[in-house]
Protein backbone atom coordinates (compact mmCIF):
# COMPACT_ATOMS: atom_id res chain seq x y z
CA UNK A 1 0.00 0.00 0.00
CA UNK A 2 1.15 3.56 -0.64
CA UNK A 3 2.31 5.20 2.56
CA UNK A 4 1.46 8.91 2.84
CA UNK A 5 4.37 11.25 3.43
CA UNK A 6 3.82 14.52 5.34
CA UNK A 7 5.85 17.65 4.97
CA UNK A 8 9.18 17.35 6.85
CA UNK A 9 8.65 20.81 8.28
CA UNK A 10 5.77 19.70 10.45
CA UNK A 11 6.57 19.72 14.16
CA UNK A 12 5.88 16.97 16.64
CA UNK A 13 3.02 18.84 18.33
CA UNK A 14 1.26 19.36 14.98
CA UNK A 15 1.82 15.75 14.03
CA UNK A 16 0.41 14.59 17.36
CA UNK A 17 -2.63 16.81 16.86
CA UNK A 18 -3.19 15.52 13.31
CA UNK A 19 -2.68 11.91 14.44
CA UNK A 20 -5.21 12.44 17.19
CA UNK A 21 -7.61 13.66 14.50
CA UNK A 22 -7.06 10.43 12.56
CA UNK A 23 -4.53 11.42 9.90
CA UNK A 24 -2.65 8.35 8.56
CA UNK A 25 0.04 10.64 7.12
CA UNK A 26 0.77 12.14 10.51
CA UNK A 27 0.77 8.70 12.12
CA UNK A 28 3.28 7.58 9.50
CA UNK A 29 5.46 10.61 10.21
CA UNK A 30 5.46 9.91 13.95
CA UNK A 31 6.32 6.30 13.21
CA UNK A 32 9.31 7.31 11.07
CA UNK A 33 10.51 9.70 13.72
CA UNK A 34 10.03 7.59 16.83
CA UNK A 35 9.43 4.04 15.59
CA UNK A 36 13.08 2.92 15.37
CA UNK A 37 13.86 4.07 18.94
CA UNK A 38 10.71 2.46 20.31
CA UNK A 39 11.55 -0.75 18.45
CA UNK A 40 15.04 -0.80 20.01
CA UNK A 41 13.54 -0.32 23.46
CA UNK A 42 10.94 -3.04 22.86
CA UNK A 43 13.60 -5.41 21.52
CA UNK A 44 15.87 -4.88 24.50
CA UNK A 45 13.02 -5.50 26.91
CA UNK A 46 11.61 -8.52 25.10
CA UNK A 47 14.72 -10.08 23.59
CA UNK A 48 12.67 -11.03 20.54
CA UNK A 49 12.36 -9.34 17.16
CA UNK A 50 8.81 -10.65 16.67
CA UNK A 51 7.66 -9.46 20.09
CA UNK A 52 9.29 -6.08 19.56
CA UNK A 53 7.52 -5.62 16.21
CA UNK A 54 4.26 -6.65 17.83
CA UNK A 55 4.74 -4.10 20.58
CA UNK A 56 5.52 -1.27 18.14
CA UNK A 57 2.56 -2.36 16.02
CA UNK A 58 0.26 -2.10 19.03
CA UNK A 59 1.65 1.27 20.06
CA UNK A 60 1.03 2.86 16.68
CA UNK A 61 -2.28 1.14 15.98
CA UNK A 62 -3.58 2.44 19.29
CA UNK A 63 -1.80 5.79 19.17
CA UNK A 64 -4.53 8.06 17.72
CA UNK A 65 -6.93 7.06 20.52
CA UNK A 66 -4.19 7.05 23.18
CA UNK A 67 -3.19 10.60 22.20
CA UNK A 68 -6.59 11.76 23.46
CA UNK A 69 -5.12 11.23 26.92
CA UNK A 70 -1.77 12.86 26.14
CA UNK A 71 -1.67 16.24 27.78
CA UNK A 72 1.49 17.65 26.13
CA UNK A 73 3.03 18.56 29.45
CA UNK A 74 6.03 16.38 28.75
CA UNK A 75 7.90 15.47 25.60
CA UNK A 76 6.07 13.15 23.25
CA UNK A 77 9.08 10.87 22.78
CA UNK A 78 9.40 10.31 26.54
CA UNK A 79 5.66 9.62 26.77
CA UNK A 80 5.87 7.17 23.86
CA UNK A 81 8.79 5.38 25.48
CA UNK A 82 6.92 5.00 28.74
CA UNK A 83 3.93 3.70 26.82
CA UNK A 84 6.09 1.25 24.88
CA UNK A 85 7.84 -0.01 27.99
CA UNK A 86 4.53 -0.52 29.73
CA UNK A 87 3.04 -2.47 26.82
CA UNK A 88 6.19 -4.56 26.54
CA UNK A 89 6.09 -5.43 30.23
CA UNK A 90 2.38 -6.23 30.10
CA UNK A 91 2.90 -8.53 27.16
CA UNK A 92 5.91 -10.20 28.69
CA UNK A 93 4.15 -10.79 31.95
CA UNK A 94 1.16 -12.22 30.13
CA UNK A 95 3.17 -14.76 28.21
CA UNK A 96 6.39 -16.57 28.71
CA UNK A 97 9.28 -15.00 26.86
CA UNK A 98 9.65 -16.37 23.43
CA UNK A 99 13.40 -16.58 23.96
CA UNK A 100 12.77 -19.77 25.90
CA UNK A 101 11.13 -21.30 22.86
CA UNK A 102 14.28 -21.33 20.78
CA UNK A 103 14.63 -24.62 19.03
CA UNK A 104 17.38 -26.36 17.23
CA UNK A 105 18.19 -24.96 13.84
CA UNK A 106 16.63 -21.65 14.84
CA UNK A 107 16.15 -19.38 11.86
CA UNK A 108 19.07 -17.04 12.35
CA UNK A 109 18.73 -15.17 9.10
CA UNK A 110 17.07 -12.19 10.76
CA UNK A 111 19.14 -12.16 13.94
CA UNK A 112 22.01 -9.69 14.24
CA UNK A 113 25.53 -11.03 13.89
CA UNK A 114 27.13 -11.12 17.32
CA UNK A 115 30.74 -10.92 18.32
CA UNK A 116 31.70 -13.59 20.87
CA UNK A 117 31.91 -11.01 23.68
CA UNK A 118 28.59 -9.35 22.90
CA UNK A 119 27.04 -12.79 22.41
CA UNK A 120 28.00 -13.68 25.97
CA UNK A 121 26.66 -10.42 27.33
CA UNK A 122 23.42 -10.73 25.38
CA UNK A 123 22.95 -14.30 26.62
CA UNK A 124 23.56 -13.12 30.19
CA UNK A 125 20.99 -10.32 29.76
CA UNK A 126 18.51 -12.76 28.19
CA UNK A 127 18.92 -15.06 31.18
CA UNK A 128 17.86 -12.37 33.65
CA UNK A 129 14.31 -12.59 34.96
CA UNK A 130 11.99 -9.94 33.58
CA UNK A 131 11.87 -7.98 36.86
CA UNK A 132 15.64 -7.45 36.78
CA UNK A 133 16.09 -7.13 33.02
CA UNK A 134 13.47 -4.39 32.74
CA UNK A 135 15.22 -2.23 35.35
CA UNK A 136 18.63 -2.90 33.79
CA UNK A 137 17.45 -1.90 30.32
CA UNK A 138 15.54 1.17 31.48
CA UNK A 139 18.38 2.44 33.68
CA UNK A 140 21.59 1.43 31.97
CA UNK A 141 20.54 1.63 28.33
CA UNK A 142 17.64 4.07 28.24
CA UNK A 143 19.02 6.28 30.99
CA UNK A 144 15.89 6.70 33.09
CA UNK A 145 16.22 7.73 36.73
CA UNK A 146 15.17 5.34 39.45
CA UNK A 147 12.17 7.48 40.28
CA UNK A 148 11.05 7.41 36.62
CA UNK A 149 11.52 3.63 36.51
CA UNK A 150 9.60 3.33 39.76
CA UNK A 151 6.69 5.24 38.21
CA UNK A 152 6.83 3.17 35.06
CA UNK A 153 6.92 -0.21 36.76
CA UNK A 154 4.70 0.61 39.72
CA UNK A 155 7.46 -0.11 42.25
CA UNK A 156 9.38 2.08 44.69
CA UNK A 157 12.62 3.86 43.75
CA UNK A 158 14.41 1.79 46.38
CA UNK A 159 13.13 -1.41 44.80
CA UNK A 160 14.39 -0.16 41.44
CA UNK A 161 17.89 0.39 42.91
CA UNK A 162 17.88 -3.03 44.52
CA UNK A 163 16.81 -4.72 41.30
CA UNK A 164 19.52 -2.92 39.36
CA UNK A 165 22.18 -4.05 41.83
CA UNK A 166 20.91 -7.63 41.63
CA UNK A 167 20.84 -7.51 37.83
CA UNK A 168 24.42 -6.23 37.62
CA UNK A 169 25.57 -8.73 40.20
CA UNK A 170 24.00 -11.60 38.26
CA UNK A 171 25.47 -10.36 34.99
CA UNK A 172 28.96 -10.22 36.50
CA UNK A 173 28.58 -13.65 38.00
CA UNK A 174 27.37 -15.15 34.72
CA UNK A 175 30.06 -13.46 32.66
CA UNK A 176 32.71 -14.41 35.22
CA UNK A 177 31.68 -18.05 35.12
CA UNK A 178 32.06 -18.10 31.35
CA UNK A 179 35.66 -16.91 31.48
CA UNK B 1 28.66 5.24 39.03
CA UNK B 2 31.79 3.06 39.11
CA UNK B 3 34.07 2.60 36.12
CA UNK B 4 32.95 -1.01 35.89
CA UNK B 5 29.33 0.05 35.76
CA UNK B 6 30.08 2.69 33.11
CA UNK B 7 31.81 0.04 31.04
CA UNK B 8 28.86 -2.26 31.47
CA UNK B 9 26.41 0.48 30.43
CA UNK B 10 28.49 1.21 27.34
CA UNK B 11 28.66 -2.48 26.45
CA UNK B 12 24.91 -2.86 26.95
CA UNK B 13 24.21 0.09 24.66
CA UNK B 14 26.34 -1.49 21.98
CA UNK B 15 24.46 -4.78 21.96
CA UNK B 16 23.15 -5.29 18.43
CA UNK B 17 19.47 -4.94 17.60
CA UNK B 18 18.13 -6.72 14.50
CA UNK B 19 16.56 -4.72 11.69
CA UNK B 20 12.80 -4.55 11.93
CA UNK B 21 10.29 -5.44 9.27
CA UNK B 22 10.31 -2.62 6.66
CA UNK B 23 6.61 -3.31 6.03
CA UNK B 24 5.64 -2.75 9.64
CA UNK B 25 4.29 0.75 9.00
CA UNK B 26 2.25 -0.52 6.05
CA UNK B 27 0.80 -3.22 8.32
CA UNK B 28 -0.03 -0.66 10.99
CA UNK B 29 -1.81 1.65 8.53
CA UNK B 30 -3.58 -1.23 6.82
CA UNK B 31 -4.86 -2.59 10.13
CA UNK B 32 -6.07 0.81 11.24
CA UNK B 33 -7.81 1.32 7.90
CA UNK B 34 -9.57 -2.02 8.46
CA UNK B 35 -10.84 -0.85 11.83
CA UNK B 36 -8.37 -2.64 14.09
CA UNK B 37 -7.92 -0.76 17.37
CA UNK B 38 -5.71 -1.39 20.37
CA UNK B 39 -6.54 -0.04 23.77
CA UNK B 40 -3.26 1.24 25.20
CA UNK B 41 -2.40 1.80 28.84
CA UNK B 42 -1.61 5.27 30.08
CA UNK B 43 1.85 6.68 29.42
CA UNK B 44 1.77 8.30 32.85
CA UNK B 45 2.65 6.86 36.27
CA UNK B 46 1.69 3.25 36.78
CA UNK B 47 -1.54 2.71 38.59
CA UNK B 48 -1.33 0.05 41.35
CA UNK B 49 -3.42 -2.43 39.34
CA UNK B 50 -1.98 -5.37 41.22
CA UNK B 51 -3.50 -4.22 44.50
CA UNK B 52 -6.69 -3.17 42.82
CA UNK B 53 -6.92 -6.65 41.24
CA UNK B 54 -6.46 -8.31 44.62
CA UNK B 55 -9.19 -6.14 46.14
CA UNK B 56 -11.49 -6.80 43.18
CA UNK B 57 -10.88 -10.54 43.38
CA UNK B 58 -11.78 -10.63 47.05
CA UNK B 59 -14.92 -8.60 46.37
CA UNK B 60 -15.93 -10.84 43.47
CA UNK B 61 -15.34 -14.00 45.49
CA UNK B 62 -17.45 -12.80 48.38
CA UNK B 63 -20.18 -11.22 46.27
CA UNK B 64 -20.06 -13.90 43.55
CA UNK B 65 -20.62 -16.84 45.88
CA UNK B 66 -23.74 -15.16 47.25
CA UNK B 67 -24.95 -14.24 43.77
CA UNK B 68 -24.36 -17.69 42.27
CA UNK B 69 -26.27 -19.31 45.13
CA UNK B 70 -29.20 -16.96 44.53
CA UNK B 71 -29.14 -17.32 40.73
CA UNK B 72 -29.01 -21.07 40.73
CA UNK B 73 -31.93 -21.36 43.10
CA UNK B 74 -33.94 -19.10 40.75
CA UNK B 75 -32.92 -21.16 37.76
CA UNK B 76 -33.83 -24.43 39.38
CA UNK B 77 -37.43 -23.28 39.53
CA UNK B 78 -37.60 -22.77 35.77
CA UNK B 79 -34.97 -25.04 34.29
CA UNK B 80 -35.76 -27.59 31.66
CA UNK B 81 -34.67 -30.35 33.99
CA UNK B 82 -33.56 -33.79 32.89
CA UNK B 83 -34.85 -33.59 29.33
CA UNK B 84 -32.51 -34.82 26.65
CA UNK B 85 -30.97 -31.69 25.10
CA UNK B 86 -30.16 -33.27 21.75
CA UNK B 87 -33.60 -33.39 20.20
CA UNK B 88 -34.41 -29.99 21.63
CA UNK B 89 -31.18 -28.55 20.38
CA UNK B 90 -31.53 -29.80 16.85
CA UNK B 91 -35.13 -28.68 16.63
CA UNK B 92 -34.12 -25.28 18.04
CA UNK B 93 -37.00 -25.23 20.52
CA UNK B 94 -35.00 -24.37 23.59
CA UNK B 95 -33.83 -20.95 22.58
CA UNK B 96 -36.25 -18.11 22.50
CA UNK B 97 -35.44 -14.53 21.59
CA UNK B 98 -35.66 -13.68 25.28
CA UNK B 99 -32.77 -16.01 26.03
CA UNK B 100 -30.37 -14.00 23.90
CA UNK B 101 -27.49 -12.81 26.03
CA UNK B 102 -26.79 -9.14 26.45
CA UNK B 103 -24.14 -7.61 24.20
CA UNK B 104 -20.66 -7.98 25.64
CA UNK B 105 -19.05 -4.76 26.84
CA UNK B 106 -16.22 -3.38 24.71
CA UNK B 107 -16.14 -5.98 21.95
CA UNK B 108 -12.61 -6.77 20.87
CA UNK B 109 -11.59 -6.35 17.27
CA UNK B 110 -9.41 -8.76 15.34
CA UNK B 111 -5.85 -7.63 14.97
CA UNK B 112 -5.30 -9.01 11.51
CA UNK B 113 -7.58 -9.42 8.48
CA UNK B 114 -10.24 -12.06 9.09
CA UNK B 115 -9.57 -15.39 7.40
CA UNK B 116 -12.36 -15.98 4.90
CA UNK B 117 -13.47 -19.37 3.68
CA UNK B 118 -12.52 -18.43 0.10
CA UNK B 119 -8.86 -18.21 1.04
CA UNK B 120 -8.62 -21.76 2.40
CA UNK B 121 -6.77 -24.54 0.61
CA UNK B 122 -9.15 -27.42 1.31
CA UNK B 123 -7.12 -29.86 -0.80
CA UNK B 124 -4.53 -30.05 1.99
CA UNK B 125 -6.96 -31.68 4.41
CA UNK B 126 -6.95 -35.46 4.55
CA UNK B 127 -8.38 -38.19 6.72
CA UNK B 128 -6.06 -39.52 9.38
CA UNK B 129 -5.22 -40.28 12.99
CA UNK B 130 -2.80 -37.99 14.81
CA UNK B 131 -1.44 -39.09 18.17
CA UNK B 132 0.15 -36.51 20.46
CA UNK B 133 2.11 -36.87 23.65
CA UNK B 134 1.50 -34.07 26.12
CA UNK B 135 3.47 -32.90 29.11
CA UNK B 136 2.49 -30.21 31.54
CA UNK B 137 5.20 -28.42 33.47
CA UNK B 138 5.06 -25.73 36.11
CA UNK B 139 7.67 -22.99 36.35
CA UNK B 140 9.73 -24.93 33.80
CA UNK B 141 10.77 -27.42 36.43
CA UNK B 142 8.02 -29.67 37.68
CA UNK B 143 6.22 -32.12 35.47
CA UNK B 144 3.04 -33.49 36.85
CA UNK B 145 2.65 -37.16 35.93
CA UNK B 146 -1.12 -36.88 35.93
CA UNK B 147 -0.85 -34.58 32.95
CA UNK B 148 1.63 -36.75 31.14
CA UNK B 149 -0.67 -38.32 28.61
CA UNK B 150 -1.66 -38.90 25.04
CA UNK B 151 -4.34 -37.48 22.84
CA UNK B 152 -5.45 -38.96 19.56
CA UNK B 153 -7.39 -36.88 17.09
CA UNK B 154 -9.23 -38.50 14.21
CA UNK B 155 -10.25 -36.52 11.14
CA UNK B 156 -12.72 -38.25 8.82
CA UNK B 157 -15.13 -37.29 6.09
CA UNK B 158 -18.80 -37.42 7.00
CA UNK B 159 -21.98 -35.45 6.62
CA UNK B 160 -24.16 -33.26 8.75
CA UNK B 161 -27.77 -32.56 7.79
CA UNK B 162 -27.02 -34.04 4.40
CA UNK B 163 -24.11 -31.71 3.67
CA UNK B 164 -20.47 -32.84 3.50
CA UNK B 165 -18.57 -32.25 6.72
CA UNK B 166 -15.34 -33.11 8.45
CA UNK B 167 -15.74 -35.09 11.65
CA UNK B 168 -13.17 -34.70 14.42
CA UNK B 169 -13.20 -37.15 17.32
CA UNK B 170 -10.93 -37.17 20.32
CA UNK B 171 -9.47 -39.98 22.38
CA UNK B 172 -7.26 -39.55 25.41
CA UNK B 173 -5.36 -41.41 28.10
CA UNK B 174 -2.83 -40.73 30.81
CA UNK B 175 0.61 -42.32 30.52
CA UNK B 176 0.58 -46.12 30.28
CA UNK B 177 -3.20 -46.36 29.86
CA UNK B 178 -4.97 -47.43 26.65
CA UNK B 179 -6.46 -44.65 24.56
CA UNK B 180 -10.22 -44.45 24.67
CA UNK B 181 -12.82 -42.17 23.22
CA UNK B 182 -13.67 -39.19 25.35
CA UNK B 183 -16.98 -38.79 23.56
CA UNK B 184 -15.91 -35.45 22.12
CA UNK B 185 -17.11 -35.13 18.54
CA UNK B 186 -17.21 -32.13 16.27
CA UNK B 187 -18.63 -31.61 12.80
CA UNK B 188 -17.27 -28.78 10.68
CA UNK B 189 -18.53 -27.68 7.30
CA UNK B 190 -16.38 -29.26 4.58
CA UNK B 191 -16.26 -26.03 2.54
CA UNK B 192 -16.18 -23.21 5.08
CA UNK B 193 -14.59 -25.17 7.96
CA UNK B 194 -17.03 -23.42 10.31
CA UNK B 195 -18.29 -25.54 13.21
CA UNK B 196 -21.74 -27.07 12.71
CA UNK B 197 -22.16 -29.21 15.79
CA UNK B 198 -20.04 -30.42 18.67
CA UNK B 199 -20.43 -32.56 21.74
CA UNK B 200 -17.98 -32.17 24.61
CA UNK B 201 -18.08 -34.66 27.47
CA UNK B 202 -16.32 -34.20 30.81
CA UNK B 203 -16.36 -35.63 34.34
CA UNK B 204 -16.91 -39.25 33.27
CA UNK B 205 -19.88 -38.28 31.17
CA UNK B 206 -21.62 -36.26 33.87
CA UNK B 207 -21.05 -32.94 32.10
CA UNK B 208 -22.07 -32.54 28.47
CA UNK B 209 -21.84 -29.43 26.35
CA UNK B 210 -23.67 -29.50 23.04
CA UNK B 211 -23.25 -26.74 20.51
CA UNK B 212 -24.71 -26.18 17.08
CA UNK B 213 -24.21 -23.26 14.74
CA UNK B 214 -26.17 -21.70 11.93
CA UNK B 215 -24.79 -18.99 9.66
CA UNK B 216 -25.48 -16.25 12.17
CA UNK B 217 -26.10 -17.92 15.52
CA UNK B 218 -24.71 -20.42 17.94
CA UNK B 219 -26.78 -22.56 20.29
CA UNK B 220 -25.28 -24.09 23.38
CA UNK B 221 -26.57 -26.39 26.09
CA UNK B 222 -24.92 -27.60 29.25
CA UNK B 223 -26.14 -30.62 31.15
CA UNK B 224 -24.69 -31.50 34.54
CA UNK B 225 -25.82 -34.85 35.85
CA UNK B 226 -25.85 -35.45 39.58
CA UNK B 227 -28.38 -36.10 42.28
CA UNK B 228 -30.38 -33.43 40.48
CA UNK B 229 -29.67 -32.89 36.81
CA UNK B 230 -29.20 -29.27 35.78
CA UNK B 231 -29.69 -27.99 32.30
CA UNK B 232 -28.74 -24.59 30.92
CA UNK B 233 -28.82 -23.17 27.43
CA UNK B 234 -27.98 -20.04 25.50
CA UNK B 235 -27.86 -18.36 22.13
CA UNK B 236 -25.03 -16.31 20.68
CA UNK B 237 -25.35 -13.91 17.76
CA UNK B 238 -22.17 -14.40 15.77
CA UNK B 239 -20.51 -10.97 15.47
CA UNK B 240 -18.67 -11.63 12.21
CA UNK B 241 -19.44 -12.15 8.51
CA UNK B 242 -20.89 -15.46 7.31
CA UNK B 243 -17.75 -16.39 5.38
CA UNK B 244 -15.33 -15.63 8.26
CA UNK B 245 -13.69 -18.65 9.84
CA UNK B 246 -14.31 -19.29 13.53
CA UNK B 247 -13.89 -22.08 16.02
CA UNK B 248 -15.83 -23.10 19.10
CA UNK B 249 -12.73 -24.94 20.29
CA UNK B 250 -11.64 -22.80 23.21
CA UNK B 251 -8.36 -24.64 23.80
CA UNK B 252 -7.50 -24.85 20.09
CA UNK B 253 -7.17 -28.62 20.23
CA UNK B 254 -9.46 -29.74 17.42
CA UNK B 255 -8.72 -26.66 15.37
CA UNK B 256 -5.18 -28.00 14.89
CA UNK B 257 -6.64 -30.54 12.49
CA UNK B 258 -7.78 -27.74 10.21
CA UNK B 259 -4.58 -25.68 10.23
CA UNK B 260 -3.42 -27.41 7.04
CA UNK B 261 -6.05 -25.49 5.08
CA UNK B 262 -4.80 -22.09 6.21
CA UNK B 263 -2.40 -20.62 3.64
CA UNK B 264 0.56 -20.03 5.96
CA UNK B 265 3.58 -18.27 4.50
CA UNK B 266 6.44 -16.08 5.64
CA UNK B 267 5.08 -13.05 7.55
CA UNK B 268 1.49 -14.25 7.05
CA UNK B 269 -1.08 -13.15 9.61
CA UNK B 270 -4.82 -13.55 9.97
CA UNK B 271 -7.53 -13.64 12.59
CA UNK B 272 -10.44 -15.90 13.30
CA UNK B 273 -13.04 -15.74 16.06
CA UNK B 274 -13.36 -18.10 19.00
CA UNK B 275 -16.66 -18.67 20.70
CA UNK B 276 -16.66 -19.59 24.36
CA UNK B 277 -19.16 -20.62 26.98
CA UNK B 278 -22.38 -18.71 26.58
CA UNK B 279 -25.06 -20.97 28.04
CA UNK B 280 -27.06 -19.02 30.57
CA UNK B 281 -27.16 -20.15 34.16
CA UNK B 282 -29.14 -17.07 35.09
CA UNK B 283 -29.41 -13.44 34.07
CA UNK B 284 -26.02 -11.96 33.34
CA UNK B 285 -24.08 -15.18 33.68
CA UNK B 286 -22.71 -15.11 30.15
CA UNK B 287 -19.01 -15.54 30.70
CA UNK B 288 -17.57 -15.36 27.22
CA UNK B 289 -19.00 -14.55 23.84
CA UNK B 290 -16.77 -14.47 20.80
CA UNK B 291 -13.27 -13.04 20.82
CA UNK B 292 -10.66 -12.76 18.09
CA UNK B 293 -7.91 -15.33 17.88
CA UNK B 294 -4.96 -13.66 16.20
CA UNK B 295 -2.66 -15.94 14.23
CA UNK B 296 0.76 -14.98 12.92
CA UNK B 297 3.66 -16.80 11.29
CA UNK B 298 6.57 -15.80 13.52
CA UNK B 299 9.36 -17.78 11.93
CA UNK B 300 10.58 -21.01 10.52
CA UNK B 301 12.21 -23.89 12.43
CA UNK B 302 13.25 -27.45 11.87
CA UNK B 303 11.66 -29.54 14.59
CA UNK B 304 12.34 -33.12 15.67
CA UNK B 305 9.46 -34.97 17.30
CA UNK B 306 8.80 -38.71 17.68
CA UNK B 307 6.84 -38.70 14.40
CA UNK B 308 9.89 -37.40 12.50
CA UNK B 309 11.78 -34.29 11.56
CA UNK B 310 9.81 -31.47 10.01
CA UNK B 311 10.45 -28.14 8.36
CA UNK B 312 7.86 -25.98 10.12
CA UNK B 313 6.27 -22.57 10.31
CA UNK B 314 6.39 -21.33 13.86
CA UNK B 315 2.92 -19.90 14.40
CA UNK B 316 1.89 -17.69 17.30
CA UNK B 317 -1.76 -17.64 18.33
CA UNK B 318 -3.13 -15.18 20.83
CA UNK B 319 -6.59 -14.53 22.14
CA UNK B 320 -7.83 -12.00 24.66
CA UNK B 321 -10.58 -12.27 27.17
CA UNK B 322 -13.29 -9.63 27.33
CA UNK B 323 -11.80 -6.36 28.52
CA UNK B 324 -8.48 -7.26 26.95
CA UNK B 325 -7.04 -8.02 30.38
CA UNK B 326 -5.93 -11.63 30.06
CA UNK B 327 -4.27 -12.98 26.97
CA UNK B 328 -3.82 -16.62 26.12
CA UNK B 329 -0.93 -17.68 23.97
CA UNK B 330 -0.10 -20.72 21.98
CA UNK B 331 2.84 -21.46 19.77
CA UNK B 332 2.41 -24.15 17.15
CA UNK B 333 4.89 -25.62 14.76
CA UNK B 334 3.06 -26.48 11.55
CA UNK B 335 4.84 -28.66 8.99
CA UNK B 336 5.25 -26.74 5.76
CA UNK B 337 4.65 -29.66 3.43
CA UNK B 338 1.69 -31.40 5.08
CA UNK B 339 0.20 -28.73 7.29
CA UNK B 340 0.25 -30.92 10.41
CA UNK B 341 0.73 -29.35 13.81
CA UNK B 342 3.74 -31.36 14.95
CA UNK B 343 4.44 -29.50 18.18
CA UNK B 344 2.53 -27.02 20.25
CA UNK B 345 3.02 -25.11 23.44
CA UNK B 346 0.17 -23.65 25.45
CA UNK B 347 0.94 -21.02 28.04
CA UNK B 348 -1.40 -21.49 31.01
CA UNK B 349 -1.73 -19.18 33.99
CA UNK B 350 1.22 -20.78 35.81
CA UNK B 351 2.11 -23.75 33.69
CA UNK B 352 3.10 -24.73 30.19
CA UNK B 353 1.64 -27.63 28.28
CA UNK B 354 3.82 -29.06 25.54
CA UNK B 355 2.50 -31.45 22.96
CA UNK B 356 4.42 -33.30 20.30
CA UNK B 357 3.23 -35.45 17.44
CA UNK B 358 4.04 -39.09 18.12
CA UNK B 359 2.53 -40.69 15.05
CA UNK B 360 0.28 -40.20 12.08
CA UNK B 361 -1.76 -42.94 10.45
CA UNK B 362 -3.58 -42.30 7.20
CA UNK B 363 -7.13 -43.59 6.91
CA UNK B 364 -8.35 -45.30 3.79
Amino acid sequence: MAIPVPSPAEGVAELAEQTRAGSPAALGALYRRFGPGLYRLAYRLSGSKEDAEDIVHDVFVGLPEALQRYEERGRLDAWLKRLTARIALMKLRAGRRRATLRLEDHDTATEPQRQPETGELQAAVDALPLSLRSVLVLKEIEGYSHSEIAEMLGISAVASRVRLMRAISRLRRTLGENR
Amino acid sequence: MTDHQSELSAALRQLPVPEFDPDLLARILRNRAMGVRVSLPSGGPAFPWRWLAVAATVTVLIGGSWWVTMSFSEIRASRVGARDPFGELLSGRLWSEESLPASPPGRLLPRYPLIRSGSLDLTRLSEGLWTYHSMRSTEGILSEPSFDGRTRLRLTRGSYSGEPAWVITTEGASAGQPLRGSGDTAYVDAVTLRPLYSLTVRNQGRTRIVESFSVSRGFQSLTIKGSKTSFFSGVLELPFPPDAIFTNDWLVERFRMLMAAIPLAKDWSGSIYQTGFFARAGPGTVTQHAVPLNIRVAGRDRVSVPAGRFDCWRVDLESHSAGDVISTRWTMWVSRDKGWVVKSEFQGSDYVRDEVLVSYEPLK
